[in-house]
């Protein structure tokens, strides 16, 4: 079946092609990425100095612009504001995706088995999903931090999972059950093909678009909410982010007074935050006509 | 040989009338329904949206447990099986749907959609797949195999639909009015196909269709529906012109004529006001009908044989 | 005798992203006061593109490319929409597809054709009201009804609203653009009498659009056969059927059942309608055709009337 897949590859490159917020989305996504690629370069000119968590300029003292050394300044103790806002671009890219993957799968999965099996185990898995829904993030941060006796970016990673996917599953599952009564599953029935396959081969690609979508747009929720925690003071110490940049920049008192220190960590949030917005845009474009297309 | 013997079958659907009324109200979309069909032969099942049709149908490929009643197929009794045997049991009867875009995945190339009971029941073999779609006429095969079903017209779709119910050599093949989505001239092709392959295979087919016209060129026999209940039943050709149920009678003669110079004489009857919800010891007919007798009011008239092989729901006829 | 409506040579297209798909090409053709002419022929042939251009209720992408449409004499292809709004309702109405899922839920029945007539009549609301009474009663309800939601109508009796709606400021013309596809065989039946009465009573002009050439048997008194866009044959009712010429026709006939008479074969069109997108330069029927020669594939054959009241497109029988 290679001719298959390869024009199933083609289909999408052409759509891909032809969408100005996709095209726009990628590029931005590109830039960052490089910037994510570039940092362990950029340490490794002068790890001493350069660390974004342990490095310090000796001969700097308090928070300085930019300069040829620094290319964003310093921070209030010397540090490297560059190299913390490389770190923050794998941060965000690593954090962003690995929740966006993970809350975007369980809540594929627990939408399609309750939308496909319904009655009692759609009642007991939507429950559950109202249940964490009504959870407020940074008092569930606390508790657990709390339990764990440390606040570490994987414990980030697990709450954020945690609360985004009871809405990517309501998604799924009302896609689900509109799914389930058309005549394609029947005759999959009739064929006797088991539930399994049913909800794997026959259910599953066609709420791929929207599951697509929502890992689009999950990043980008992720990072906003990461930088929103890190910014509260519940980022991960033993590592640096946008979010915690801001924060340094706040608590140290000098929000007002380096522009170069504040401005770059918010650009770079907005920034890839919406850059995965397009994208999500730009695939709900496609995935709509086509559903109407007969 | 009698291949599909259905025996009283019934079907019901709960209603809850008022949100926290204790009262059990059904549907009774199909009540009380028998009827035969020999090997090799096409039975028709017409009537009207709501007379219950469809649901038999779905009974009969078991997308809907019976609430009670057997269904033989092959002298074997389907209405109860689960499971696995259940899944190996569907190998025999296969089915057909009604609409050419929906019955099949869109994210499906032909190839996927034929190959799919195969995979199934355990038969995968490309060889099949390829004879399947040369049958319906899908020939050569190749140009069709890696298409999607956007890209097919709706004669074609429904074609790949034929195909795919066939591939695995089912001896009984419910096909839901699988022509009244299709264009005029596409759907005499596909069914002249199917009365083809009905010839090629032996095929014994339930037909079900709200198209009097298309029942008499498809089919043998033909059973009336009316309210989840078999009103007549019997040869095609004697039911089409010697039609003994007032129900039959009046659906009859309010089919247009494809010829202005034939005049027909419409039989009137009232707006359909009783549904087939917990419906009283009565015939369904009773109100609309313009022969009503005290009797049929009381009690509801038993299937009986009129004439030969033509059975008849109706005080009129004992 | 008045001629109410009169097509001369007109050309409609779409424009799509791929290029200009010719929807409606050279189609002339006049109807008289009292008449009642049906369009037939099968999706995508342009007979409801056609109605619409007579509405000129067309969508953005629809270019009328060439040709008159004479109304009462007027052409009103170059009319504005303000000038259409005030010949729609009052010289030409439509019924359309659908046209019951046309109600707003949310208000009465009665209210919505009220409405309707005050918007076009400056009549009072108490005046209008007397009016749907009547006209209720014209069609078949109960003026009782006026009161009720759609949801509270069945199937049929939206179908009689939406048909007394389009009378509502009588109108010299009405389009009726496939009133009883989504009806069941006895409630089209009922339909299509009330659209025959109501045609004898009123003296109504009517253009009748569908697929289906029974209905069009049935109700109108001169057909057009359309295919991929042109008329290709229009004459009398009984003309056609006693007397087919174009070989399309002749195909469409033979691909309809009928319970009347004895069994015949089916014998559909080998084929698919051409696409419209690149219209062959010769008959659009060519590729489909048993009597094609060489003419056919180079020229598309004239609209001509080959005897009295009787048009025809096509090389063979000219």
């Amino acid at each position: 079946m290679k001719k298959k897949k390869w024009k199933l590859i083609r289909q999408i490159w052409d759509l891909i092609r032809g969408s100005t917020f996709i095209k726009l989305g990628v590029s931005i996504i590109i830039i960052f990425g490089i910037m994510a690629v570039f940092s362990p370069i950029w340490v490794n000119r002068n790890p001493e100095i350069y660390d974004p968590i342990i490095g310090v300029d000796p001969d700097v003292h308090g928070s300085e612009g930019p300069s040829l050394k620094h290319p964003l300044g310093t921070d209030y103790i010397g540090k490297d504001l560059f190299s913390q806002l490389l770190r923050g671009s794998q941060i965000a890219f690593i954090l962003g995706i690995m929740v966006s993957v993970l809350s975007t799968t369980i809540g594929t999965i627990v939408g399609l088995v309750a939308g496909y099996y319904g009655r009692i185990v759609d009642i007991i898995l939507m429950r559950l999903a109202d249940i964490i829904l009504t959870l407020p993030r940074l008092p569930l941060l606390i508790v657990i931090s709390g339990i764990f006796g440390t606040q570490s970016n994987w414990i980030i990673l697990l709450i954020l999972s945690f609360t985004f996917w009871p809405t990517i599953s309501r998604v799924i599952r009302s896609q689900t059950l509109s799914l389930r009564e058309r005549p394609f599953i029947e005759s999959a029935k009739v064929s006797g093909v088991g539930n399994r396959r049913i909800i794997l081969r026959h259910l599953a690609p066609n709420v791929l678009p929207i599951t697509f979508y929502y890992l689009t747009v999950t990043v980008t929720g992720a990072i906003l909410v990461e930088a929103g925690l890190s910014f509260l003071g519940f980022g991960d110490p033993s590592n640096m982010s946008w979010g915690m940049m801001l924060k340094w920049c706040f608590t140290t008192g000098y929000v007002f007074k380096a522009p170069y220190w504040m401005i770059p960590p918010g650009l770079c949030i907005s920034a890839l935050a919406f850059s995965f917005y397009l994208i999500g845009v730009g695939l709900e474009e496609i995935v709509n006509p086509r559903l109407k297309k007969r | 040989m009698e291949m599909v013997n259905v025996e009283h079958l019934t079907k019901l659907f709960p209603l809850r009338k008022r949100l926290f009324s204790r009262e059990k109200h059904y549907v009774y979309a199909v009540d009380d329904v028998s009827f035969k069909i020999e090997k090799g032969k096409i039975m028709g099942l017409v009537g009207e949206s709501g007379c219950g049709k469809t649901t038999t149908a779905k009974l009969l490929v078991r997308l809907l447990d019976p609430t009670s009643g057997n269904i033989y197929i092959k002298n074997e009794n389907i209405a109860d099986l689960r499971g696995k045997e259940l899944k190996k049991f569907r190998k025999n009867i296969q089915m057909i749907f009604q609409d050419p875009y929906e019955s099949l995945n869109p994210r499906f190339i032909v190839h996927d959609t034929v190959a799919e009971p195969l995979i199934a029941q355990g038969l995968y073999n490309t060889e099949k797949i390829y004879d399947a779609l040369e049958v319906v006429g899908l020939k050569p095969p190749e140009e069709f195999l890696f298409r999607y079903s956007h890209e097919l017209s709706g004669g074609q779709r429904q074609r790949v639909a034929i195909a795919r119910a066939l591939v695995i050599d089912p001896i009984f093949v419910v096909a839901d009015e699988p022509t009244s989505m299709l264009d005029v001239s596409i759907r005499a092709d596909v069914l002249n196909l199917l009365l083809a392959l009905r010839k090629k295979f032996d095929l014994t087919v339930l037909f079900v269709t709200h198209d009097l016209a298309v029942a008499r060129y498809m089919c043998d026999s033909i059973a009336v529906m009316y309210l989840g209940k078999i009103v007549e039943r019997g040869n095609a050709e004697e039911i089409i012109k010697n039609p003994k149920h007032p129900y039959t009678k009046a659906l009859l003669s309010a089919v247009p004529i494809p010829n202005p110079k034939a005049k027909r004489k419409r039989i009137k009857i009232g707006e359909r006001v009783s549904d087939a919800v917990n419906p009283p010891e009565r015939c369904r007919f009773y109100e609309r009908c313009n022969y009503k007798k005290d009797i049929c009011k009381r009690k509801y008239p038993k299937l009986i044989e009129c004439c030969k092989d033509h059975f008849v729901a109706c005080h009129l006829y004992g | 005798m008045d001629t109410i409506l009169e097509i001369e040579e007109l050309e409609m297209s779409y424009q799509t992203i791929k290029g200009f798909v010719s929807a409606v090409d050279n189609v002339s053709f006049k109807i008289m006061k009292g008449e009642s002419m049906g369009l037939v022929g099968e999706s995508g042939c342009g007979k409801t593109s056609l109605g619409m251009c007579i509405m000129k209720l067309l969508p953005e992408n629809a270019r009328i490319m060439n040709g008159k449409i004479l109304f009462d004499g007027e052409d009103i292809v170059p009319k504005t929409e303000e000038e259409m709004r005030k010949i729609r309702w009052k010289g030409v109405s439509m019924i359309f597809q659908a046209a019951m899922n046309a109600l707003n839920p949310v208000y009465r029945v009665g209210d919505q054709i009220i409405e309707a007539i005050q918007t076009h009549d400056n009549i009072s609301k108490e005046e209008a009201r007397e009016k749907v009474e009547k006209l209720y009663e014209l069609v078949g309800l109960s003026p009782e009804r006026m009161k009720n939601y759609p949801h509270e109508y069945s199937g049929g009796m939206r179908q009689r609203a939406i048909i007394a709606m389009a009378l509502a400021c009588d109108p010299k013309f009405i389009i009726a653009d496939e009133p009883t596809t989504a009806l069941d065989v006895i409630v089209q039946d009922q339909i299509i009498d009330e659209i025959v009465n109501l045609q004898k009573k009123l003296n109504m002009t009517m253009m009748y659009i569908s697929h289906d050439i029974s209905v069009i048997a049935e109700t109108c008194n001169k057909i057009g056969v359309m295919y991929a866009g042109n008329i290709v044959e229009y004459t009398y009712t009984s003309t056609l059927f006693d007397n087919p010429l174009h070989p399309y026709t002749k195909a469409l006939m033979s691909s309809f059942p009928s319970i009347e008479g004895p069994k015949k074969e089916l014998k559909p069109v080998p084929g698919e309608p051409p696409n419209l997108l690149n219209p062959p330069e010769g008959c659009r029927f060519y590729p489909r055709c048993s009597y094609a020669e060489e003419i056919c594939k180079k020229e598309n054959p004239e609209f001509v009337e080959i005897e009295k009241d009787h048009f025809l497109a096509c090389h063979k029988v000219i």
